[in-house]
Parts: structure tokens; C-alpha cells; sequence
């Protein structure tokens, strides 16, 4: 029985380690997108880049990736 | 008397196999599903105009615009084109998520395509400020013009056709560069774009280039049809690209 515990207890920690890497990895991804800038003027200038702007055909994806954005980091 | 009856018995069988395994092939042959990507992205501005993290994310956004996948079941009657269902993954991120989005915002695809090219109609089901809208019009006249050339895609050969359109969402009067393919004698193609006497096998467009990743005889008879009774007419969508344009400039 205490084997089985010790194993549990060894299977949670690393599974919690793991968890973390990957959350600090997805974290620091989205700090350096806005390092310098605000998550609006990030997907602002991005846009005008890849699509020549906002428009009413991208700006539902504009709206709901700044948003997003936005409850993660501001 | 056992033995005739027994003869008819085995005929009548072998026949019915026959009818029932030839039937489903003779409609395959004319009926494909065709996968296509999106092989490039094509930005409007300039990479040189973004830092070093931009650029490091437009790699990723151009890495991952060769997942997307889009579906198109047709004969020659008519034709289904969508987004291929790609179900969220537990392990994807936001940053996949956001990867995702702004890979398949490149070649402004509608959600859904209809293709009826008996009637030279279209349905479509587009996305504009968050809401999507179903409309039913007469497919473009895309004015197509075959040139010269060809080239090998999946081992077929494809011939260039080069035609214009005029986008009413961005209100541009747009190029595409268009390879088809001779030996498939369907009308169709990716999204809005068909009419010329071979299957489209890809398309160069202003934001991206999308490409066949394969084709497949399709043992589904039937295209999936929208029900077009909620659906607008050309004069109403205009005129709501128009009031959106207007209460989206006010904003």
C-alpha cells in the first residue's frame, strides 16, 4: 500500500512539473508579444502587415485575439 | 428441376451483386473529395516592417497555415466546399489557437461554399464583425483567360488560367492566377472559384496561394446542400456590407 502511495505521490509530481513547463513555455510566448506594447497595438500593427488592415471581414477575429490577449496578460 | 432452379438461384445473385457493386462505382468516378492547404501566405505589407518577434510569429503563422485544410466534395452538377473540422486539441495553447486564426484569415475564404453549376448559382455562409451570414447569388464571372502554360501538380497536368473578381468586402477589383486541371472534368474549385473545364487544383490569390493536397474518388453520392430559405439575395448583402462598413467606420 505504501509502495502504491509513494508511486502516486512520485506520478503527481512529475506530471505537476510537466504542467508547469508547459504553461511558463505558452507564458513567456505571450510576454514577448507584448514586451513593449499593449495587446491592441500588437495585433493592430500585425494586421496592417498580413492583411492591409481591419476590415469587417477580419475584425471578429481582431476582437476575440485581443481579447483573449487581453484576460491572459492586462 | 432442382438443379435449373438452382442455376436461376446463383444468376439472380451474381446479378444483383453486379448491380449493386457497379452502380456506387459509375457515380464515384464523377464524384471526388479534394483537399486542398494553404502552401503560402502573402503578406500586404512588409516583413522587413516588423521586429524581430514579429517575424519570429509569422514564421509560426506560416507554419501553421499548412494545417489548414479545406474540403471540397463535388461532380459535375455541383459542389461543397468548408474548412475541414479540426477539433481543438487539449495540449493546443492560446498561441496555437491565435496561430490558427491568423493563418486562415490569408486567403478570405467564406465558411461554407455551395456550388450549384447547373443553375450557376452559389450559397455561402460568411463571417462579418462576428456574425455569420448566409447569402445566395450567381456565381462571378471570373472573365477567365487560359494562357500557355502548364505545370505538374500531383502528377497531373495543370493548365494556368488567369481571371479578376471584385471582392465587395474590401470593395477591390482583385486578380487570381488559377492552375486546373483538364483531365478532371469538373467546374469546380476552392471556395468562390470555378467555371473553368477542369478542376481548380489551386489558386494564387492577393493573400495567399492555396493548393490540392489530394484527390480521391468519392463514395458519398450526395453534396451536402444548404437550406437557402433564411438566405440573402446579392441586393440585401451589399446593402448590408454597406451598413456594416458604415457603423463600423463610425466605431
Amino acid at each position: 500500500m505504501k509502495k502504491i502511495i509513494s508511486f502516486i505521490g512520485v506520478f503527481m509530481l512529475f506530471t505537476t512539473f510537466n504542467a508547469n513547463a508547459v504553461h511558463t513555455k505558452e507564458i513567456s510566448e505571450y510576454t514577448l508579444l507584448k514586451e513593449q506594447q499593449s495587446c491592441f497595438s500588437f495585433y493592430h500593427g500585425l494586421f496592417h502587415e498580413y492583411y492591409g488592415g481591419i476590415n469587417i471581414g477580419n475584425v471578429g477575429d481582431f476582437n476575440n485575439l485581443v481579447s483573449q490577449c487581453q484576460a491572459l496578460f492586462e | 428441376m432442382s438443379y435449373t432452379y438452382l442455376h436461376y438461384f446463383t444468376l439472380k445473385i451474381v446479378l444483383c451483386m453486379f448491380f449493386w457493386v457497379s452502380i456506387p462505382n459509375l457515380y464515384a468516378q464523377t464524384s471526388y473529395k479534394v483537399t486542398y492547404n494553404i502552401s503560402e501566405i502573402k503578406l500586404q505589407g512588409s516583413i522587413d516592417n516588423l521586429d524581430e518577434k514579429g517575424k519570429r510569429i509569422t514564421k509560426q503563422v506560416s507554419d501553421k497555415a499548412k494545417d489548414v485544410h479545406y474540403t471540397l466534395i463535388s461532380n459535375k452538377d455541383n459542389s461543397y466546399f468548408e474548412l475541414e473540422n479540426t477539433l481543438r486539441k487539449e495540449s493546443d495553447s492560446p498561441l496555437d489557437d491565435m496561430l490558427s486564426r491568423m493563418a486562415k484569415r490569408f486567403p478570405s475564404f467564406n465558411k461554407k461554399v455551395y456550388t450549384n453549376h447547373n443553375e450557376n448559382t452559389i450559397v455561402f455562409v460568411r463571417n462579418l464583425m462576428n456574425q455569420d451570414f448566409l447569402v445566395e447569388r450567381d456565381c462571378s464571372n471570373f472573365n477567365w483567360i487560359i494562357k500557355g502554360e502548364s505545370k505538374s501538380i500531383l502528377g497531373l497536368v495543370a493548365k494556368k488560367a488567369e481571371g479578376n473578381y471584385y471582392d465587395p468586402v474590401t470593395e477591390e477589383e482583385l486578380k487570381v492566377e488559377a492552375w486546373f486541371v483538364p483531365s478532371i472534368p469538373l467546374q469546380s474549385g476552392p471556395d468562390i472559384f470555378n467555371g473553368l473545364p477542369g478542376l481548380i487544383a489551386e489558386v494564387n490569390l492577393k493573400g495567399a496561394v492555396v493548393s490540392v493536397l489530394s484527390i480521391e474518388p468519392n463514395m458519398i453520392l450526395k453534396t451536402e446542400e444548404m437550406d437557402t430559405a433564411k438566405a440573402m439575395t446579392q441586393e440585401e448583402y451589399e446593402s448590408l456590407l454597406k451598413s456594416l462598413t458604415k457603423k463600423y467606420m463610425e466605431n
